[in-house]
């Protein structure tokens, strides 16, 4: 089983069992709050405007109490599959019930930033569902059956191989085999691990620079430095492919760096608008 | 040729050492070293350069010389030559060549040294920093999720709680407290209405007690003249809002003010009222459109005892109203006023080209726009109705609403007529003697006096007869001769024009001016005064239905009805009461 197939089947756990329930939860919120007028409007003061509020609130716990049940392995009568399940659906229908709640009055108030850092947390959420979804399985056809540890002693061995072709050639062309070694990274800052590029590759620019002088030399000579950029090319397939493969380690984790943080300052927040609310009563 | 043997040694892997050694055949002449295949001395490291250097034999020293611009070290210190045999270490690139003591079998023994990197230093270059994933080129969640949450807490806690017990402390004097006592406002759930505004920056005049909903005492503090909805002594529920004024009255939700117009808040209590209250008089509504009594104007029926009927519209038994003014509107506007006013209308310049008067010659908005201005003689009647009494004496014109007056004026009048015509006698006569001059001595007999001041009085009782009774006053007022009136004299029974015939509803002209009059006011084919000549709800509902009815003008009941009623008790002071009964 693939890694595309198993993460397909959190979403659809017990036929699909809380999207169900993230369903009903939506669609009664959507029918109450249709169904009922208030002589201020909507907004999270009514009846209603409670109700939605401490769903909503509950939930939000309930969700994060995931981020930390996740942790506990070992034996016990849980899924995680399931939790999983819960915690996308749920939290997705979260986005209605926090909207109706809100009765779509914002401002520039503590209230409307625990809820604008809740949609943060759930979009994030999206992102990262989609993340789960699909980067794996493109980890997968990224790496070929290789790990990272392999593909960088891959690329050292073709180090030692163009080594070993370098030795026939001039001065020149050692010095690219050189370059290609030591400007060659993999990662190594933010920038270069999220765009998976390194516009200063030691072994891109020795490929490219291999081709323009091999123009120049005799046939034989021109030979053994094609084949030196061959053997560079082989290189550099295997070195963006180890890039690919941090980029998307990293974009299975960048998601995490929002939809955490942010989830620990909405529950300040709301804290703080539970408290408000009841401080200014009325 | 020089016998010559290399031993080899080259560290790599973990360490591992590997060593070999080779004899070779030296030229006398130099020999080269280097990568390249011409070097008697072949470096096989790609670091080294392909001719990087060349082994010099002078006497006894062995030189090392650099080769093709390049350079070597002579104790880790680069040059460009360096002696071999004194026991110095010479770096030729990666490599590292030293002399080693003789041996029998050769004439020279060198020691070639190679340091190859490890394959995890190899690795580890591939990764600058060894930084692969984002948690070792960002900070960590954790700190992250740190300074968020102290941040929100700051803001969101701290920095509000810390502003309202500052403002605790300065009760009544807001003008000194410091900024922090503001920084509550983020706890602002909404926007205040216009008319509060001015508290924003001032949570604790409506929130004074922490945790504790706001109260009535609040609100009333500002507003204490506002009324009862109801009179409270008359009816059992003596507070129909439930839970005081901010049960209806909700703040923080906009501009547009805290006014609620939902239609159901009068329509949960007043589609039933009869049945909640036995003792209303008011008739049960839920809805303009569709279920809304017809209107039932306050029709005064007996100006003398100021008796006030309300009666449905269009009922059979619908009463006229007496005003005790004589009014037809068919004979001022419309087609029937061609024959009545025509000759007016055109003589007077003011209503050039028409052939009638129309509504607003005498019906204009009061400023503001809510009710019309009252009409009066001076501006809308008077220009046609022009009150000269005698053909002898055009333009002398009696004091319109002076009753009193005009019997003086018409009295002095026609006494004074005759007192002419007494003084005027002897000289008739002289003229008709052919002399102008009076005789000295002469006067008027006193028969002809008296006959004279006789006429004059039956003069004047037949011009107030004709003048109250129906030439002038008669024609629009409702008057009463001496013989019936308390004084004795020609008496005019006082105007009671009803204002507004509907006071428990507010109604405005000013927005309904884009709309002629006789859309809703039949006018035109009024004969008498005692029509009155409101629309009935049937003209309203062609533009105004409920709150939820289509395409009309959404009407809910504010639109045309108040809540809170000034002319009842004041609100404050009712509760107050009850509070105090209740405790």
């Amino acid at each position: 089983m693939n890694r595309a197939v198993r993460h397909e089947s959190f979403l659809a756990w017990r036929n699909f069992r809380h999207l169900k329930w993230a369903c009903v939860l939506s669609i009664l919120s959507v029918g109450l709050y249709l169904g009922f007028d208030f002589p201020a409007g909507h907004n999270g003061g009514t009846w209603l405007g409670y109700t939605l509020g401490t769903i909503g609130a509950l939930l939000i716990v309930w969700l994060m109490w995931f981020g930390i049940r996740k942790r506990r392995y070992g034996p016990g009568n849980w899924s995680l599959k399931g939790w999983l399940s819960a915690h996308v659906y749920l939290g997705l229908s979260l986005v209605i019930v926090g909207t109706l709640h809100t009765g779509f009055q914002l401002g520039w108030n503590i209230h409307s930033l625990a809820y604008i850092l809740m949609l943060i947390v759930i979009a994030s959420g999206a992102i990262g569902l989609l993340v789960y979804v699909r980067v794996p399985q493109l980890m997968t056809e990224n790496r070929r059956s290789q790990s990272l540890d392999e593909m960088a002693r891959a690329i050292v061995e073709i180090d030692g191989e163009a080594a070993k072709a370098a030795l026939q050639l001039s001065d020149e062309f050692a010095e690219l085999v050189r370059m290609s070694q030591n400007g060659t990274h993999i990662g190594g800052s933010f920038r270069r691990i999220i765009t998976a590029r390194d516009s200063g590759c030691g072994t891109a620019r020795a490929i490219a620079r291999a081709r323009e002088i091999s123009r120049n030399l005799p046939p034989v000579e021109a030979q053994k430095a094609s084949e030196l950029a061959r053997i560079l090319g082989g290189k550099l397939e295997i070195v963006q492919r180890a890039r690919r493969d941090l980029r998307l380690k990293a974009l299975l984790d960048l998601w995490l760096y929002i939809h955490v943080p942010v989830t620990i300052a909405l529950v300040i927040t709301l804290i703080a608008h539970i408290i408000a609310v009841y401080f200014y009563w009325g | 040729m020089r016998r010559t043997r290399i031993r080899s040694t080259i560290t790599g892997q973990g360490g591992r050492i590997q060593h070999s050694e080779t004899v070779l055949e030296l030229p006398h002449g130099p020999a080269g070293i280097g990568r390249g295949a011409g070097n008697p001395i072949r470096l096989g490291d790609i670091r080294a350069r392909e001719e990087a250097a060349r082994l010099v034999f002078r006497e006894n020293d062995v030189i090392v010389e650099a080769c093709g611009g390049g350079t070597i070290t002579a104790h880790d210190v680069e040059t460009d030559r360096a002696l071999l045999s004194d026991g110095t270490t010479v770096g030729i690139g990666p490599y590292r060549l030293t002399m080693l003591p003789a041996e029998s079998d050769v004439d020279l023994v060198l020691g070639l040294e190679l340091e190859t990197a490890d394959t995890a230093e190899l690795l580890a270059r591939l990764v600058p920093g060894g930084k692969s994933t984002l948690g070792d080129t960002l900070v960590s969640k954790r700190s992250l999720s740190w300074l968020l949450f102290a941040v929100c807490l700051l803001v969101a806690l701290v920095l509000p709680v810390a502003a309202y017990w500052v403002a605790q402390g300065h009760e009544g004097d807001r003008g000194s407290l410091p900024r922090l006592a503001t920084l509550d406002n983020v706890w602002e759930t909404g926007e205040l209405s216009d008319s509060h505004k001015f508290l924003a920056d001032n949570c604790e005049a409506c929130h004074p007690v922490a945790f504790q909903p706001t109260r009535d005492e609040e609100c009333t503090a500002c507003h204490a003249t506002t009324g009862h909805h109801f009179e409270p002594a008359r009816f059992s529920i003596a507070d129909a809002a439930e839970g005081g004024c901010v049960g209806c009255h909700g703040e923080h939700q906009g501009p547009n003010g805290s006014v609620p117009v939902q239609q159901s808040l009068c329509s949960d209590c007043h589609a039933t009222l009869a049945e909640r209250e036995p003792a209303t008089v008011l008739l049960d509504v839920s809805d303009f459109g569709s279920d809304h009594p017809q209107f039932r104007p306050s029709v005064m029926t007996d100006p003398a005892t100021r008796t006030i009927v309300r009666a449905s519209l269009g009922a059979p038994d619908f009463p006229a109203e007496r005003s005790n003014l004589k009014f037809p509107h068919n004979l001022h506007i419309g087609p029937e006023a061609k024959n009545t006013v025509n000759d007016f209308v055109t003589r007077l310049g003011r209503y050039e080209g028409r052939e009638a008067l129309q509504c607003s010659d005498c019906h204009r908005p009061e400023p503001g726009g809510a009710y019309m201005a009252k009409v009066n003689m001076r501006d809308h009647c008077a220009d046609c109705h022009r009150l000269e009494f005698d053909s002898d004496a055009p333009g002398r014109v009696l004091p319109h609403g002076l009753p009193d007056e005009v019997i003086a004026v018409i009295n002095d009048y026609y006494i004074a007529k005759a007192l002419q015509r007494i003084e005027s006698t002897p000289q008739v006569q002289a003229a008709e003697r052919g002399s102008t001059r009076r005789r000295a001595g002469q006067t008027t007999s006193a028969e002809v006096r008296r006959d004279t001041l006789a006429e004059a009085r039956r003069q004047v009782d037949q011009m107030l007869d004709g003048t109250f009774g129906g030439r002038l006053c008669g024609v629009c007022h409702i008057t009463y001769p001496p013989e019936r009136s308390a004084s004795g004299e020609w008496e005019v029974a006082p105007v009671h024009v009803t204002e507004v015939w509907e006071p428990k509803a507010r109604f405005r002209h000013g927005s309904h001016d884009t709309m002629a009059c006789a859309e809703c006011h039949a006018a035109e084919a009024s004969d008498n005064s005692g029509d009155v000549l409101l629309p009935d709800i049937t003209s309203c509902r062609s533009c105004h239905l409920g709150e939820n009815e289509g395409a009309a003008i959404p009407s809910s009941c504010g639109m045309c009805h108040i809540y809170h009623d000034d002319r009842l008790s004041p609100l404050a002071r009712g509760r107050m009461a009850q509070s105090g009964e209740g405790g």
